[in-house]
């Protein structure tokens, strides 16, 4: 047994207070002579037999109860921890403050363990104190002493932001540590910490991570549109995904909220699963806030969500409009959620009355034209759509050279069929799983090239759609003697998605903690402080920009409790330890109850007659 | 309390010197007190005459002098019988317990006022001290040398020595031939069994008996508050007593000695008298007086 407090273990000798107070009083005992004792003989000789006993019990306990509280005091360790006691080096301590430690007391046990932890070296020892997650402004730490250190780690607080081990390197202090340099991790260790873990860590000293327990809990991983691009008259879907990270099936309730409306889902899910879950929410509800209820961590309970939901577009159809125009209005009877307009030229056309123009087979643009498309480019929640014709003039080529380049006609032997899809594109996601878009014949085309944005090509590798921001272009135009996609049934879907995911390309109105915010030059956060642009969110919620809105959350992985396995550890090279083996099994409160215990049973007995 | 009367408190007379005087003064004081009372004068010797009251028996209406005065006249006459009293005194340790006065002290007054009485009546009186043994005895005479020897006998008498009141009451009940009031004087520690048992022996060899149970107060209401060492005046045995706890059942042992000796001493005939030291000496000798009607 090792203690931490020592110097407590000499008030120990305190103990025989009693003694001396027992032996004072019972000399100071007054002398009566009494005529006769045979009547005290006789009644209490048994009592007073009893009496001595308990007399002597109570002392006992009395003793007892100094010598327990002081060896209390002296932090009694039952066994000697992995660091010892004294110990001189150079310690950085990483303290994790992210979300996941708000699980219970978690980051309160990992501040009381650090406190023992800094207990354990010599006091001429250095320490180094890093919470895991900084705010973009935290001053560089340095190396101080075990009384600064102390106070450092009061003042820790916990993060909204998600842990990462990487960037831990760039915050070590500038002066080289004087000794042997020892890291302690003090936190959950989620799997997600360690990614990219730097191994200078391990190469420069040992690396031990002190486990704290944490619970399995079931996170909203991400809200989200079911179908981003279809407008909605109504109502529209909203995904909730939920993700179960712990071992044992999840179920409870879920509920979306604004300041009017409430919907509520009962769902379960399978352990290590994710499930979803669609609410249907009336069109003026883009606004509100995802809550889980039975679960162990508040952490991803809430999930704030702001989502632009696609409008009614006002479309200029420049060129021949034949197809389009049908495609775009499959039926008079059918609510088209676009405005067509349908001109020769762009010359004269007031481009602010649109949101997507399409240059249907038009061979060249002028140069002022060129620019003013641009500038059209440059306003939010509007696009342009380029079908290549036989020839492309040089403007034209400029102006889409931001999204590839065109190099010249291709006449196929026969003709190309599409051959590679990106289903996981908006515009193309319905598709998965149909034979639609096969056998589609295209007799010739422009031959692009693009090293980003292909979302689908033809048979010989050529691309056939290339979006780009907020511009899409088609190798080809969609004419019967271009294709035969005019007589297909995937012809309108296909062109409603392209248009709608040009102008659906949202601005984000969903951030993280930690990112970054660019596209608002202030913003309120929920305390009422206000963000510039550069400055981090660091806390959840809705953010105010004037008549705007934005919802940040906690990074859904820091919802993943899922914790570094032992082999991979070991594999980092990492020191894997519990509370118990690197400070030893605390018996203080053991030996400070028994004390109690003592003083207690003490009372009863002077009660008892 | 009267000049006279305030000798018959026990700790008035503690303060005076000379057990005789002390005597002279209870029993002056206890006959001054009894002037309407009748219990004065039983003798042949003619003293007075007194006018007739009611109460008085016809019988001592003197006829001569209502023939004379037509007024009923009874005579007076000394006291004067062949009583012989033994005056019991216990003094072993037990009986120097006392926290103003020790039970001997009272014990020994009480005796003294007692001869002193029994002298002044003309009756016999004798004396006898002990503890466990029989340690002096002068036999019941009414001449004044014995009563200077009695008192004598009774203000040396220290406390000291162990009880053994039944071995000792069986040795004096074969000592005492001739019949006549044995008066005890004790606080009766000892076993109520063999100490009536003893006093049987007197009554069986025709002796009056009349027993003073003589206590301290503190003894039957055991007041001590702190925790003690107490120790017995007798055996010198120490024992720690934490007062609080012991004194229930002391008081229940010590009442049920009491008790027994009430209820053995009544079944025997023997009258039975219980004083505490804090209690005048009149009510001693009333007992002692109406004990001695009834013998006459």
């Amino acid at each position: 047994m090792t203690f931490l407090q020592p110097l407590f273990l000499f008030g120990i000798v305190f103990a025989g207070v009693p003694i001396i107070i027992h032996l004072w009083f019972q000399k100071k005992l007054k002398k009566i002579p009494f005529s006769t004792l045979q009547f005290l003989k006789s009644s209490e000789v048994k009592k007073f037999g009893w009496l001595r006993f308990r007399e002597i019990l109570v002392l006992i306990l009395r003793c007892l109860f100094v010598a327990l509280l002081f060896l209390g005091l002296a932090r009694p360790k039952l066994q000697r921890g992995i660091l010892g006691i004294g110990r001189m080096a150079s310690v950085v301590i990483i303290v994790d403050n992210s979300y996941s430690m708000a699980y219970g007391k978690n980051f309160l046990l990992a501040k009381v363990m650090t406190r023992e932890i800094l207990s354990l070296y010599s006091s001429n020892s250095e320490f180094c104190i890093l919470p895991l997650c900084t705010s973009g402004r935290a001053e560089k730490p340095s190396w101080v002493l075990k009384k600064s250190a102390s106070q450092l780690i009061e003042k820790l607080n916990i993060s909204h932001k998600n842990g990462v081990m990487r960037d831990i390197t760039m915050r070590l202090p500038e002066r080289k540590p004087q000794y042997q340099v020892e890291y302690l991790y003090i936190g959950d260790g989620q799997a997600t910490t360690f990614k990219d873990f730097p191994e200078a860590l391990v190469e420069n000293g040992t690396f031990y991570w002190v486990k704290i327990p944490t619970g399995g809990n079931v996170g909203i991983t991400n809200v989200f549109l079911k179908d981003p691009v279809a407008i909605p008259v109504d109502e529209y879907s909203l995904i909730v995904e939920l993700t179960n990270f712990s071992s044992k099936m999840w179920n409870g309730s879920v509920r979306i909220s604004s300041d009017v409306y409430s919907f509520e889902q009962r769902c379960e899910v399978q352990p290590r699963q994710h499930t979803q879950l669609e609410f249907l929410l009336p069109v003026v509800f883009a606004r509100g806030q995802v809550e889980i209820f039975t679960d162990s961590l508040s952490i991803d309970n809430v999930y704030f969500f702001m989502k632009s939901l696609p409008k009614t577009s006002a479309i200029l159809i420049v060129g021949h409009d034949e197809y389009l125009h049908l495609a775009l209005h499959p039926h008079d009877i059918v609510q088209s959620p676009f405005m067509i307009q349908s001109m020769n030229t762009l010359e004269r056309v007031d481009l602010r009355k649109f949101n997507i123009v399409i240059l249907n087979g038009v061979e060249e643009i002028s140069e002022s034209d060129q620019v003013r498309l641009d500038n059209f480019l440059r306003r939010e929640n509007v696009g342009v759509m380029c079908f290549l014709g036989r020839k492309v003039g040089d403007n034209l080529r400029h102006f889409i050279s931001s999204c590839c380049q065109v190099k010249e006609l291709v006449i196929p032997k026969g003709y190309a069929t599409i051959e590679w899809i990106d289903y996981n594109h908006q515009v193309f996601s319905i598709f998965l799983g149909t034979t639609t878009l096969k056998n589609i014949k295209f007799y010739h085309f422009q031959e692009l090239v693009a090293d980003r944005g292909v979302i689908a090509s033809m048979s010989g590798n050529y691309p056939l759609v290339v979006v780009h921001n907020n511009m899409a272009v088609i190798a080809t135009q969609f004419t019967p003697q271009s294709t035969d996609i005019v007589y297909k049934t995937a012809f309108i879907p296909l062109v409603y998605r392209l248009l709608m995911g040009l102008v659906t390309t949202p601005l984000n109105r969903e951030f993280y903690i930690g990112d970054k915010m660019t596209s608002f030059q202030r913003l309120k956060t929920p305390r009422g402080e206000y963000l510039v642009q550069g400055d981090e969110f660091r806390q959840p919620g809705f953010y105010g920009a004037g008549d705007d809105t934005i919802a940040v959350n906690v990074n859904p992985d820091e919802g993943n409790l899922a914790v570094l396995g032992n082999e991979r550890a070991h594999i980092l090279n990492i020191h894997t330890t519990t509370q118990e083996s690197i400070v030893g099994s605390d018996l203080t409160i053991f030996f400070l109850f028994l004390s109690l215990l003592a003083i207690v049973v003490e009372t009863l007995l002077l009660f008892i007659k | 309390m009267s000049t006279s009367n305030k000798y018959l408190n026990p700790e008035v007379l503690a303060r005076l010197a000379g057990i005789d005087l002390k005597a002279r003064l209870v029993v002056e004081g206890f006959l001054t007190g009894l002037h309407a009372s009748p219990y004065k004068g039983f003798s042949q010797e003619f003293a007075d005459y007194r006018q007739y009251m009611p109460g008085d028996e016809p019988k001592r209406i003197d006829w001569k002098v209502f023939g004379r005065r037509d007024r009923f006249y009874i005579k007076e006459y000394q006291e004067e019988t062949n009583l012989r009293a033994y005056i019991l005194l216990d003094k072993s340790g037990s009986m120097g317990y006392g926290r103003t006065l020790s039970k001997l002290e009272y014990a020994k007054y009480l005796s003294a006022s007692l001869a002193y009485l029994l002298f002044k009546q003309k009756d016999g009186v004798g004396i006898a001290t002990f503890d466990k043994e029989l340690r002096e005895i002068i036999v019941p005479s009414s001449k004044k040398v014995y009563f200077m020897r009695i008192l004598e006998t009774i203000e040396k008498s220290k406390p000291g020595g162990e009880t053994s009141l039944s071995s000792v009451l069986s040795q004096l009940s074969q000592k005492l031939k001739r019949r006549g009031l044995v008066i005890l004087l004790s606080d009766l520690f000892d076993d109520p069994d063999s100490v009536v048992r003893s006093l049987r022996s007197f009554r069986s060899r025709k002796h009056e008996i009349l027993v003073f149970q003589i206590l301290d107060r503190a003894e039957y209401t055991f007041p001590f508050e702190q925790s003690a060492i107490f120790s017995d005046l007798e055996s010198s045995d120490e024992l720690i007593v934490q007062p609080n706890i012991a004194r229930e059942s002391y008081q229940k042992r010590f009442t049920q000695l009491l008790h027994n000796y009430r209820q053995r001493l009544l079944e025997a005939y023997i009258d039975y008298e219980l004083i505490y030291t804090d209690t005048t000496y009149d009510k001693a000798l009333f007992s002692y007086l109406k004990k001695r009607q009834r013998l006459l």
